[in-house]
Order: C-alpha cells, then sequence, then structure tokens
C-alpha cells in the first residue's frame, strides 16, 4: 500500500512537470520588426510615454494618450500602411523602453529619447526629429536660478534618464532624488521635498502649463538634446522609413503645425541646424558639448 | 477642499475603476497560477524523488526568503535578458505575484497535507478503498480545511502586493492614482483616501468570500 | 552580462545593506511598541476600546503597505507636514508592521484556555501570580512563531523604502542597475544581501516555531 500512495505521488508529480513545462514555456516566434514583417503584421507597435505631456501623455479623463511623439508615431504609420490608424501604442519609460526595442517587444519608440553614443551601440535612431535641452523647473519665487544653485539642494529627475547623469555630472554635490516617473517629481516639488525638477524643458513646459501660478522655468536650455526615433539594432528598413517620413512632415509644413500645435510655438530659428541630422552626428555634436 | 468635483466625476472616477480592474485582474491571474504552481510545488516537495524534492525545498526557501518587490523588478528588468523573452509590464507583473505566492502557497498545502492523520489513511486503505478514493474522499477534505485560513489570508496579501506594481509601470489602482493627483488642483490627500477605502473594500471582501467559503467546505 | 558591476558596487551594496538593517530595526522597535498597546486594547474589558484595537488592526492590514507609505511621503507635505524619507519609511513600516504584531499577541493570550487561570486561582494563587506562572509563559510560546513570521515580513516590507528614494539594498541595485543597465548581476546581488539578512531569521522562527509548537 506504502507502494501504491508512492506510485500516485510519483505520477502526480510527472504530470505536474509535464503541465508546467508543456503549458507555461514561452512559445514564442522570432522576432521581426522588418517592415515587411509589420505589413504582415497589419500594426506598427511604436512605444511613447505616457506621463511627459505635451509628447505623450494620458488624459485620465477620456483615458487617450494624445501628444507630440503620438502624432509622430501616427505619421510613420501612415508612411507604412497609408492610414495612421494603424499603430499600436505601448506605454514605455525613460529605463525600459531601450530593452524593449532591443527585445523587438515594439518595432519603434517615440519617446523623448536622447541620440547619445553610448544607446547608439545597442539600438539604433532616426535622423533628429526634435531638439531640446535640459532646464529646470521650480517654484515661483525660488532662489535657484540656474542648475548652478543646486549645490547642497535636491533635485527630482527621473530613474535611467539622461538628465539625471547630466545633473549628476554638473552639480556633483547635488542631492539627486529619482523616481519611477515624472508625477512623482512633480508631487515631490509641490510637497518641497525636492527644489527643481529637471529634464528636458519641454516636458518641463507642459507641467508648467498645468500650473503656471506656481511653477516656473528657469536656467535656460543648458544641454543640446537631439531627439531621435528608437530603432532595434540592424533594422534598415525600418529606420529609413521612418527617415523618409521625418523628410515628408518638413516638406509637408506638417511639423511645423504639430511643431504649433503641441509646443504652442513656430519652429525656433535654429530649425534647419538641427532637423533631419543623421543620428550619428547628432550623438557626436552632443557628447562633444560643453554645457552652460 | 470642501468641492471635491475634481474627483468625485464620471472622467475620473472611471479612470480609478479602470485602474482596479487592473488590480482585480492581476490578483486573480496570479491567485489561479500561484495555486497551481504551489500544489505542484508541495507536491514535489513531498515527493519521495530526493532529486525533485531538493529543487522544490531550496525554490520555496530561497523565494520565501526575498521581498516580492524585488522578485517585481527582477522578473521585470532581469528577467527578458536571461530568458531572452520580452515581458510586457502586465506579464512581468503576473509572473513575478505568481512565483512569489505560489513559494507561500506550497509550504500552506504541504501543511494541510501533513495535517491529515496517517492513521486514517491507513484505515482507509484498510476498508479497500482505492488510493484515489482515499486522496479524494479523505486527505483532499480534510487538508483543504486545514489550508483556507491562511491561504485566504496569502491571496489578501497578494491582493495588497499587487499595488508594488505600480513601480513597473502597470497602470493599477496606485499608479492611476498617483496621476490623478499630480494633476489640477493636486491635492495627494482626498486621492489617498479614496484609493485605501477601495482596497480595503476589495480586500475585506475577499476575506469575507474566504471566509464563507470556508464555512462551506466545513 | 558584466558581473564586475557587482564587485565594483559591492561597497555601495553594503551601504545599502545597512540603511535596511537601520529601517528595519528602527520599524520594529516601533511596532512592537505599539502592537503591545493595540493587543491590549484588544483584549481589553470595555467594549469600546476593543473596537478601537479591532479597527486599527483591520484598517492598517487590509490597505496596502505602499498606499500608506506614499500617503506619508506625497500626501502629508499638501497639508505641511514634511517628513524625511527615511522617517516615512520607518514610520510606515512600523504602523503596519504593528497591526500583525497586535495581532500575533492577542491570538497569543487568546489561545491558552480560560480554565487554566480559574484552575491557578481555585488553588490558591493570587491572580498576578497564576498570570506570571500559568497564563503569559504559554501566551508568549504562543506568540513567538508568529512574531518571527512578523519581523521576517517585516524585513522583506522595508524594500519598499527605495519606492520613496531610500538606498536601502533595493534602491542602491536598481539605482546603479538604471545606471549601467546591469540588472541581472545587480538584482542578483540585492538578493544574496537580503538572504543575508532574512535566512539567519527564518532559521531562527523555524527553530522556535519546532521548539514551542504545540
Amino acid at each position: 500500500m506504502i507502494l501504491a500512495r508512492r506510485a500516485i505521488l510519483t505520477a502526480t508529480c510527472a504530470l505536474a512537470a509535464t503541465l508546467v513545462l508543456g503549458g507555461l514555456a514561452p512559445s514564442r516566434a522570432a522576432d521581426d520588426n522588418s517592415v515587411d514583417a509589420i505589413k504582415k503584421r497589419g500594426v506598427i507597435k511604436i512605444g511613447v510615454k505616457y506621463d511627459a505631456p505635451p509628447f505623450g501623455s494620458l488624459n485620465p479623463q477620456t483615458n487617450q494618450v494624445t501628444g507630440f511623439d503620438v502624432d509622430v508615431a501616427r505619421a510613420i504609420a501612415k508612411k507604412i500602411f497609408g492610414s495612421p490608424d494603424k499603430v499600436e501604442l505601448v506605454q514605455v519609460k525613460s529605463d525600459n523602453r531601450i530593452p524593449l526595442v532591443q527585445n523587438g517587444d515594439i518595432d519603434a519608440f517615440v519617446a523623448t529619447a536622447t541620440i547619445t553614443p553610448a544607446r547608439m551601440k545597442t539600438i539604433d535612431f532616426s535622423n533628429v526629429y526634435y531638439r531640446a535641452g535640459q532646464s529646470l523647473l521650480v517654484k515661483k519665487g525660488s532662489p535657484v536660478k540656474t542648475y548652478k544653485d543646486l549645490d547642497g539642494k535636491g533635485v527630482c529627475s527621473v530613474q535611467g534618464s539622461t538628465p539625471e547623469q547630466t545633473i549628476r555630472r554638473l552639480v556633483p554635490k547635488a542631492n539627486v532624488v529619482t523616481f519611477e516617473t515624472y508625477p512623482e517629481c512633480l508631487t515631490a516639488l509641490r510637497g518641497g521635498r525636492v527644489d527643481a525638477v529637471t529634464t528636458d524643458n519641454v516636458i518641463l513646459g507642459g507641467f508648467q502649463a498645468q500650473d503656471p501660478n506656481n511653477l516656473e522655468l528657469v536656467g535656460g536650455l543648458f544641454t543640446f538634446e537631439p531627439y531621435g526615433i528608437g530603432i532595434r539594432k540592424g533594422n534598415a528598413s525600418l529606420t529609413k522609413a521612418i527617415n523618409e517620413t521625418l523628410a515628408d512632415l518638413k516638406k509637408s509644413g506638417e511639423y511645423a503645425k504639430l511643431h504649433q500645435n503641441w509646443l504652442k510655438k513656430p519652429l525656433p530659428s535654429d530649425f534647419n541646424d538641427w532637423y533631419d541630422m543623421p543620428a550619428a552626428a547628432a550623438a557626436e555634436k552632443f557628447a562633444n558639448q560643453k554645457p552652460g | 477642499m470642501s468641492d471635491l468635483s475634481w474627483l468625485f466625476n464620471r472622467g475620473t472616477l472611471t479612470f480609478l475603476a479602470g485602474g482596479l480592474g487592473v488590480t482585480l485582474e492581476l490578483a486573480a491571474i496570479s491567485i489561479v497560477l500561484s495555486f497551481i504552481a504551489g500544489v505542484i510545488l508541495a507536491l514535489a516537495r513531498l515527493s519521495p524523488i530526493r532529486p525533485l524534492s531538493i529543487v522544490a525545498t531550496i525554490y520555496i526557501e530561497g523565494m520565501r526568503a526575498l521581498p516580492v518587490l524585488l522578485v517585481i523588478f527582477f522578473s521585470f528588468f532581469a528577467l527578458p535578458r536571461i530568458i531572452g523573452v520580452k515581458l510586457e509590464p502586465f506579464t512581468a507583473g503576473v509572473i513575478a505575484m505568481s512565483a512569489f505566492t505560489a513559494a507561500l502557497v506550497a509550504e500552506i498545502v504541504r501543511a494541510g497535507v501533513l495535517a491529515v492523520p496517517k492513521g486514517l489513511i491507513e484505515a482507509a486503505e484498510s476498508q479497500g478503498l482505492s488510493a484515489g478514493q482515499i486522496v479524494r474522499i479523505v486527505t483532499l477534505p480534510i487538508a483543504i480545511r486545514q489550508m483556507m485560513p491562511a491561504l485566504v489570508a496569502q491571496f489578501v496579501t497578494l491582493l495588497k502586493d499587487t499595488s508594488l506594481t505600480a513601480v513597473i509601470g502597470i497602470l493599477e489602482l496606485t499608479r492611476r492614482g498617483q496621476i490623478v493627483f499630480a494633476q489640477p488642483p493636486f491635492q495627494p490627500i482626498p486621492v489617498f483616501a479614496l484609493i485605501a477605502l477601495i482596497y480595503f473594500a476589495a480586500n475585506f471582501g475577499l476575506a469575507q468570500a474566504g471566509r464563507r467559503l470556508e464555512a462551506r467546505t466545513l | 552580462m558584466d558581473w564586475s558591476v557587482l564587485r565594483e558596487n559591492a561597497g555601495l551594496l553594503g551601504a545599502g545593506l545597512l540603511v535596511t538593517l537601520e529601517v528595519s530595526a528602527l520599524a520594529l522597535v516601533l511596532a512592537l511598541a505599539l502592537g503591545v498597546v493595540v493587543a491590549t486594547l484588544r483584549v481589553a474589558p470595555s467594549a469600546a476600546l476593543r473596537r478601537i484595537g479591532t479597527a486599527y488592526v483591520e484598517f492598517l492590514r487590509n490597505i496596502p503597505l505602499l498606499v500608506q507609505l506614499f500617503f506619508l511621503y506625497f500626501g502629508l507635505p499638501s497639508i505641511g507636514i514634511r517628513l524625511d524619507a527615511f522617517v516615512c519609511g520607518v514610520l510606515a513600516l512600523g504602523v503596519y508592521s504593528s497591526a500583525f504584531v497586535a495581532e500575533a499577541i492577542r491570538s497569543g493570550i487568546a489561545g491558552v484556555p480560560k480554565g487554566q487561570l480559574e484552575a491557578g486561582l481555585s488553588s490558591g494563587m493570587r491572580y498576578a501570580t497564576a498570570m506570571r506562572l500559568i497564563v503569559l509563559p504559554q501566551a508568549i510560546t504562543k506568540t513567538i512563531p508568529p512574531l518571527g513570521n512578523t519581523t521576517l515580513n517585516l524585513i522583506k516590507n522595508s524594500s519598499l523604502v527605495s519606492t520613496v528614494s531610500v538606498l536601502d539594498i533595493l534602491g542602491t541595485a536598481n539605482l546603479i542597475g538604471a545606471r549601467t543597465f546591469e540588472y541581472v548581476p545587480m538584482f542578483v546581488g540585492a538578493a544574496i544581501c537580503y538572504l543575508i539578512l532574512t535566512l539567519p531569521t527564518a532559521f531562527f522562527v523555524n527553530v522556535l516555531e519546532r521548539r514551542y509548537a504545540r
């Protein structure tokens, strides 16, 4: 009888093991993010931010993601499919967008990402589609006027982002606090936990616009941040399609409209200096800049 | 403070309700998966096949000794590097919650099985019952009755712990709350009060349901 | 995967381990102190006091620790109370855990049959003597295993302070992971740090459990 019990137990365990190995084992096909594969799939998967207005933000009232980056993503879908609606938006954050595109989980991301030499080792970038610069958001009347005033002060940014690394380098004595997303930084700024939030001026501008009576942007643009669209390394067909999309946007005047619509400003005077700059050149310029 | 229409309006409440939906979905899937995996792990640990038993023991004891938040971060950031399979935040969340809770469920199940008196099984055997009948009629009912309170407590913990998946960007209840109070009029406290109330109701409901289930199995 | 990142940052992880220990130790003291008070409320002769004790326990147990921590860290400054992140962590962890401590103690006291106290009294013992010699030793032995588990959970839950920028074990690992993209080695390192703290605790709890079981 002991033997019988033992046999049952063994059989159960074996069955269980089979179920686990057979049922739960990943069975995904090999990744393919080429334009042909995207066309066959019928939809392009593009990562955008959900917390970075006016580039990409989720509106709690409507549950819709909208923004400048979202419209660029839709333009890419239009280029490939002829319809801007054939895009599946995926939420990405500063610290997961590169792994996601590396793994082929998404085809590309339009997510306020700066083209840097370090990033170009792991993924490819489109030509520059936007120029931003790091700036500071503070409470009105704050003694902080430039990044040089941050010595010994609290400054918040998003974990894993370029601004985090830049501010650590520029102001080694600043108390850099990082969170997963910007809303926490904003709440921390309002609660007086930090004296400034730092990232690209445009993102900060979006937050400032929500609360113009209490917050202000200071410090000007102290970096050159060329935004590029992240693509999996070696995906030449998609890179080409996206670069063509960017060129079309400029030629048709669509880009200027997007700029006015989301950033509430006409194209800046240096527009032709950076728009469509190849990623490699942008990365080099980014790496060689002197902040200030 | 007095006017809370910014919080209690259809849009914001729908947004938060969607978060509760994600929370419950995550918890429900993880409860089912962790229960299945937990039973398998418990049987493996009780198994006479020594290597199987050792592996299960190491898994259970190791997992029990780690913070679930570490498991969540690992599942999201590190696991894809190891297995080469990309994971959506929700999938990573389910894997982390299930893998973690399975170890705790396994211990509860094992304790339940061990609580069945040996004499009872021997008595049933001498009555000529088959092994399958013994499991069905004797072992399982006693073991399940023994396990229920601890299982329910564990699943309440799981439901609470789903809030931790906010940190890998899953738009569940806690993260959506953060988004709401980062917008005008920037008042966190009413949002926290509402979220706390929702969690309380959900957990209390789950505990009550567990108690009713317990009463029925007795 | 580049494991040298782990060696290079071992010192930082070690510092994080000390922070985890510090948060856990302070929160444990707070949890024990509050827990004893609340347990006393829960077995008090007054129904109103018992209800307050029950409300405290049920309220704290059923709301996620993360929500409580975020309330202290992000919520309170909006009404002018700004506690340091570390203090928020200790407070949230200590108060949350106190509900579990209270439950452990209450069930320990409730686990001693009333007849035993009565038997002691009827054999001529004074109340205090009967409590000291009969009830409390049994209550304590029944309380030790769940208290051990609460301590274990407290250490593990202390990792939540990393979400409010405290550089404990997990916070340090996450920070370096984000900077170097070497998440696997850093999380493995963090896991080892936690095992260093939790495995001996778990072992100790198991020993106590075995010694005091039944």
